[in-house]
């Protein structure tokens, strides 16, 4: 392995002085995304969508809990599974406490296309307790665009889709004002995040390291938290 | 508050699109960052430190548990934080909150993740239990009570802001 020098403590810090410098413009690069992103226009949600949720039916404004905005993230979860997506697994691990959000008026649910029961099941398998709602009898997955028409046997997840849809309301009036997805969710992660500041990266294929840095493809290395089987598994040793 | 655009979601999705190369370009910024962090020069650590975990004394190399990585987050607990002696720090606190569930994840990249307070390890283990966070799991954050050196800080430190 190519490995970077080792230098004395006066140094490193020279060179780490260099790279905050632009470490900062990326931070106020990022700040000048969300000024941007704050002015995108909104789209009214014209139709009633019914979810199922702990508490029995909801419509979308139930989602909000009494707050102004709505994080809803698309949780891939077909029909015909019993699991939901490792994937997905992993981010809502990444989640924290929501009452950091709820201090910002703001909600965080996820919504899957698989029935109520299977979501119940998992979520209790899983050990997590966010708000969590089956639009299984209804439009919205194939309205946002995160699930095909019917669900596709041979496809993972029955080929749901993953993203982060944003909403926020006026009274009784629903607006949408943002959605990402891919590499716009790993931002939001942060397993990513932390394997971004370690000598090693993320440990990807499509990273630009040295020569001889451990390297495994993306999206398959991460299991769901109770599935891994060598949890000291080191690519690196 | 100002009147907020209200559009198609033709017109919607033509502005989303636009602000999303914006991000992308950014994207590939934040790659080309963790490239160049890659690439930053090592500094040996020549001093031997010993912590107090729940359990027993370790060094720095047992912090990394096996692994060949590890992150250390300096979590403020100590006689001059707020919340002292019963809580750490509000903030420290705010962001330890969603690294119980992703810790769990970084172990099969060959990495540890720990947090090091100057508090007495007894303060840390007696502060109250954070209530568990909705997306997590069981895995808790391993502490330790950083008691070497006593005087002065260990590293200088940088900040991101």
């Amino acid at each position: 392995m190519n490995l970077p020098p080792v230098v004395s403590a006066t140094e490193w810090q020279a060179a780490r002085d260099a790279l905050l410098a632009k470490e900062k413009e990326a931070t106020r690069a990022r700040d000048a995304l969300a000024a941007e992103r704050r002015r995108l226009p909104r789209v009214r949600i014209d139709k009633d969508y019914t979810f199922d949720g702990p508490d029995g039916k909801a419509g979308l404004l139930d989602l909000f809990e009494g707050r102004r905005q709505l994080l809803l993230y698309h949780f891939m979860f077909g029909p015909n599974q019993d699991a939901g997506c490792d994937g997905c697994s992993m981010f809502v691990d990444q989640i924290g406490h929501l009452a950091h959000l709820h201090a910002r008026d703001t909600s965080f649910a996820l919504v899957s296309r698989a029935p109520l029961a299977k979501i119940t099941a998992y979520r209790k398998r899983m050990g997590w307790t966010i708000p969590w709602y089956s639009s299984s009898e209804s439009d919205f997955n194939v309205d946002v665009g995160v699930s095909p028409e019917a669900p596709q046997l041979d496809v993972y997840q029955d080929g749901e889709s993953f993203g982060l849809s944003v909403f926020l309301h006026e009274g009784d009036d629903i607006f949408r004002s943002y959605f990402t997805t891919h590499r716009g969710v790993e931002a939001l992660g942060s397993v990513w995040t932390f394997l971004d500041l370690t000598p090693l990266g993320r440990q990807e294929e499509w990273e630009d390291s040295p020569a001889g840095y451990p390297q495994t493809k993306p999206y398959q290395w991460w299991r769901r938290h109770d599935e891994y089987e060598h949890a000291d598994a080191d690519p690196a040793a | 508050m100002t009147e907020h655009k209200v559009g198609t979601r033709e017109e919607w999705l033509a502005a989303r699109t636009a602000l999303l190369a914006d991000e992308k370009e950014f994207t590939h910024r934040s790659d080309e960052l963790a490239r160049k962090r890659q690439a930053l020069p090592w500094v040996p650590i020549g001093k031997d430190y010993s912590f107090e975990a729940e359990d027993g004394t370790k060094t720095l190399a047992d912090l990394f548990d096996g692994r060949s990585q590890l992150l250390v987050y300096h979590f403020m607990f100590g006689p001059t934080v707020e919340g002292w002696p019963d809580a750490g720090c509000p903030g420290c606190s705010y962001t330890a909150d969603s690294l119980d569930g992703a810790a769990v994840h970084l172990p099969p990249r060959g990495v540890t993740f720990v947090a090091v307070s100057r508090a007495p390890l007894e303060n840390l283990l007696a502060a109250p239990t954070p209530s568990t966070p909705p997306g997590s799991c069981s895995t808790a954050l391993q502490g330790a009570a950083a008691t070497t050196p006593r005087g002065g800080r260990a590293d200088t430190t940088t900040t991101n802001d």
